[in-house]
């Protein structure tokens, strides 16, 4: 899916005036909610990360770097390490299945195209929550996939397929994998056809084509793709809690317990805080990454 | 129809991708219909015993009913703050308008439970704990990046051209909303609401943290569920999620042009 | 034969054919345009000639060779696309090596052509310039540059010029020509322009409703339209409804006017055009025949030439003149119309 971007109107000839109260009106209630529910929140958090803890999951406003002194341990890290481990191999799976989805998606015909953006737009939206239910049916013990791989030799009889790795990254991949064939829609279905066909009539075959063309092309598109991943990863819940084992915890788990079982709010602060850092820093890695790739090509 | 290796690979291909995303809604659609009490695939006797249950019990009708008003709410809710604020770039490229749309996506990318913590400790902070509006307000700023970008496409699709015609002919702002802008956007407008209304009602993490304990909604109470065991009513709530999806989607891509939606200019022939 | 051969090709979208039976030889190094409306098919046989669509029916052969079931990669026509299609991850020295380098061709040989063909285009040492840092005119020079590196047996061009502005796509069109009878490379362009096609071509192939309308020489093919498709849609004609009369008269309304040669028999209808230019207007009549009259209903002095329409017989008669040859006369003037023999040629209707 294209994500909200501020790209300003096509700029008209006449620009009409601007008439500051008309304006206002139509600002000054939005820009309000934002204020309250997105700016205040932030900052509360912020605030919250380097706040006192007091007992039984209270807080006292303070300006301390308790928690933070928590995030220098090696739990912390191994959370972290293990959760972009999860999100780098996520991504590139998701990646790999998506890019050529996409590619083939755009170039079917609109009925065709239609069904798939229903089907796809249907199954993104469908809650974590049911699908993790549904992995949990499907890879049950008394599931049909068990039972086939038990006949065949390749699980001990009533084995379970879950809790484990495969089992977290197979249901992220799937609650993935329609985010970024949606994410990579846009900018394939608006590559010219032309490019295509011109390197096909300088000798290009198909499989060329699409590796010496369309993927350079699309190479800022497949690195912001894998970025998508990484950070969807990051907040991942509720699939690594059920069909995941403590060990395969993400953050989120983590940040999570802090918060409600634990009470301790400004350590879970500290944990997101210590995200968005990370997910910033990753933001400003991509960029430069194809930035540079741009100035070399 | 020409059947070339290329044209065979694509198709079996594409017929994995979607094999491996409808897998596990068939599963849960078949085990509803199932006749015993034991989760088991595949199903054994055709039953619509559990739909019966599944609909004749109080406390899944009340968190069906309370999702349903919290995703109707939150979608309304995010629809008319993102109005004002894509009209206000595409009529008067007005910066300020442009830096409320970065914050309203900036927040859709952020991480889910990033999102539910911050406004877990805002509601903390006012004392307005565990009320089903907190969830409302919630979700309409989360997910607001969707109707930013929804609606960004719409107004694309009207050229300034016909709105200063209309001014050529006399009309005022709120004339050449109300002939040229409203029409146009009706069906952008209507999608963004469908689209927030389904997110909204899946939406399970910042539900829960926001107000989890008192406002028990759908997924809550799935989840709570499944912590307790197997129960074949919880296929039925999946397969109305499902269905519901679905259903919205289908009825996006009669309202409006869904590639388009999705960001396609290129022309694209029948 | 040496040379491109196309028999009969057709193909038809549902019921809709966009090429039909289009049978034409394009000897070796000639320059053809394919000049038509929108829609016209001529797009489609030359994507057809490309290998980028399959034809219903019908065979393309080149030097004698079948080629129709070859793929597009394998005939490797040089093609410039309408949107000239550049490859914008890479520079102006990838784009132009590209073919080169699928070919294998090595690093250093690649260097040479690109340098050698950037001089042929007259744009010497941009190998490395981005794609986004040209001009508009500067994109279709690489264009042409990145389609002529694979030395192609047939260079084909979809309309390149047709974003550009007047003057810059008139020196293009003359530097094309000037580089294609350097090449001696068999060349086809398309387009819907027909000074475009009037500058630059050996042959023109006037294209409309998927068929082959007449194919010639440009001056014979605008003195000479084959039919009243031709006829109307090159240049301006004044296409009048006439009775056969016999072997060399028609009749316009009462009056007979001699013509070169008529087709069909007596009393049939038939169309008679003539050009705007070859209209000669008098204020009284000649008396050498020939003539019409009717009062002038239009005129347009242009500066360089004067442009009027005289109704006759509940038609006007489009005529052009020059200032010196111009009768002085106004609007609703009676005025005398000569349609010269040898100027009127007799259409089917």
């Amino acid at each position: 899916m294209s994500t909200a971007e501020p790209s300003l109107a096509a700029a008209s000839v006449d620009q009409p005036a601007k008439p500051r109260w008309m304006l206002a009106g139509l600002l000054t209630g939005p820009a309000l909610y934002i204020l309250i529910m997105a700016i205040v929140p932030a900052f509360l958090m912020v605030q919250l990360s380097l706040a006192h803890r007091e007992v039984g999951g209270l807080w006292s406003p303070g300006f301390e770097l308790t928690q933070y002194r928590q995030l220098a341990t090696p739990l912390f890290a191994r959370i972290m390490g293990f959760s972009l481990l999860l999100a780098l191999t996520g991504a590139v799976i998701c990646v790999s299945l998506a890019f050529p989805a996409a590619y083939f998606i755009t170039r079917m015909r609109r009925r065709a195209q239609v069904a798939w953006l229903v089907f796809l737009l249907g199954s993104l939206s469908l809650s974590e929550v049911l699908i993790v239910f549904a992995f949990q049916v499907l890879l049950s013990t008394s599931g049909t996939l068990a039972g086939a791989l038990a006949a065949v030799g390749l699980l001990a009889p009533g084995g379970a397929l879950y809790p484990n790795f495969p089992a977290v990254l197979t249901c992220l991949v799937y609650l993935l994998l329609p985010y970024v064939i949606l994410f990579f829609y846009p900018a394939l279905s608006q590559l010219d056809p032309e490019v295509e066909q011109a390197a096909t009539t300088m000798g290009a075959s198909r499989l060329s084509t699409f590796t010496r063309v369309v993927l350079p092309m699309m190479r800022g598109q497949i690195l912001t793709g894998v970025l998508l991943v990484v950070i969807f990863t990051f907040g991942a819940y509720l699939t690594p809690l059920v069909l995941g084992r403590p060990p395969q915890w993400t953050i989120a788990i983590h940040i999570n317990n802090a918060a409600m079982g634990a009470g301790n709010l400004p350590l879970a602060a500290a944990y997101a805080v210590a995200v968005v850092v990370f997910m910033v820093a990753l933001l400003v890695l991509t960029r430069l990454l194809s930035r540079r790739r741009e100035a070399a090509a | 129809m020409n059947l070339d290796p290329g044209m065979i690979l694509r198709r079996g291909f594409l017929g994995l991708v979607a094999l491996f995303l409808a897998a596990p809604l068939i599963v849960v659609l078949s085990v509803s219909f199932n006749a015993t009490r034991r989760m088991s695939f595949p199903p054994t006797e055709f039953s619509l015993r559990w739909y019966g249950e599944f609909f004749g019990d109080y406390a899944w009708m009340a968190s069906l009913e309370r999702s349903l008003t919290i995703a109707g709410l939150a979608a309304l809710v995010s629809v008319m703050v993102a109005l004002p604020i894509t009209y206000a770039i595409w009529r008067y490229q007005a910066k300020a308008a442009a830096v409320l749309a970065g914050i309203g996506g900036a927040l859709f990318l952020i991480p889910g439970v990033v999102a539910a913590l911050m406004l877990s400790a805002f509601w903390g902070v006012t004392g307005h704990v565990g009320r089903l509006e907190n969830v409302v307000l919630s979700h309409a700023i989360v997910l607001l990046g969707i109707p930013l970008s929804l609606l960004m496409v719409g107004f694309r699709t009207i050229d300034q051209a016909q709105v200063e015609a209309a001014y050529t002919m006399g009309a005022r702002d709120s004339d050449a909303f109300r002939m040229v802008v409203r029409p146009a956007m009706t069906p952008y407008i209507l999608c963004a609401f469908i689209f927030v209304f389904v997110l909204s009602i899946n939406e399970y993490l910042i539900a829960y943290m926001v107000a989890g304990f008192t406002v028990q909604t759908l997924p809550i109470k799935i989840f709570a569920s499944m912590r307790q065991g197997y129960e074949p009513t919880m296929c039925v709530a999946a397969v109305i999620f499902m269905v519901m999806g679905f259903s919205a989607f289908t009825l996006m891509s009669k309202v409006a042009d869904l590639p388009r939606l999705m960001g396609r200019t290129r022309p694209l022939e029948d | 034969m040496f040379g491109l051969e196309l028999r009969d090709l057709t193909k038809a979208y549902g019921d809709h054919l966009a090429a039909d039976h289009v049978s034409l030889s394009i000897p070796h190094g000639e320059f053809v345009c394919f000049l038509g409306p929108s829609g016209c098919g001529k797009t489609t046989v030359l994507r057809m000639i490309a290998g980028l669509e399959t034809p219903t029916s019908g065979a393309i052969l080149l030097n004698g060779k079948d080629i129709t079931h070859q793929a597009a990669s394998g005939r490797q026509f040089g093609m410039v696309f309408q949107s000239l299609a550049l490859f914008p991850h890479l520079n102006v020295g990838e784009n132009i090596a590209f073919a080169l380098r699928l070919r294998g061709v090595d690093a250093g040989r690649r260097k040479e052509r690109v340098a050698e063909l950037l001089e042929l285009v007259r744009l010497p040492g941009l190998q490395t310039r981005a794609i986004s840092q040209l001009s508009g005119g500067q994109r279709q020079r690489v264009a042409i540059a990145r389609a002529l590196a694979q030395e192609p047996p047939v260079f084909l061009l979809d309309e390149p010029f047709s974003a550009l502005d007047a003057k810059l796509r008139e020196e293009m069109q003359n530097e094309l020509r000037a580089l294609q009878q350097r090449l001696k490379i068999t060349t086809i362009l398309v387009t819907h322009d027909q000074r475009e096609a009037m500058t630059m071509a050996d042959t023109i192939v006037v294209m409309g409703e998927g068929k082959i309308q007449q194919h010639g020489p440009p001056v014979s093919i605008y003195k000479r339209p084959a039919n009243r498709f031709v006829a109307d849609f090159i240049g301006a004609s004044n296409l009048l409804p006439v009775q056969i009369l016999d072997g060399q008269t028609v009749t316009y309304g009462a009056t007979p006017l001699r013509v070169g040669a008529t087709c069909g028999v007596g009393g049939a209808a038939a169309t008679l055009a003539i050009r705007p230019e070859d209209v000669v207007i008098t204020r009284t009549a000649g008396g050498g025949g020939n003539e019409v009259a009717g009062t002038l209903s239009q005129v347009r002095d242009m500066g360089a030439y004067v442009e009027f329409r005289v109704a006759c017989e509940g038609l006007d008669i489009l005529g052009v003149a020059s200032p010196r040859d111009w009768i002085g006369a106004s609007l609703g003037d009676h005025a005398h119309v000569r349609l010269p023999a040898e100027s009127c040629q007799v259409l089917a209707r």
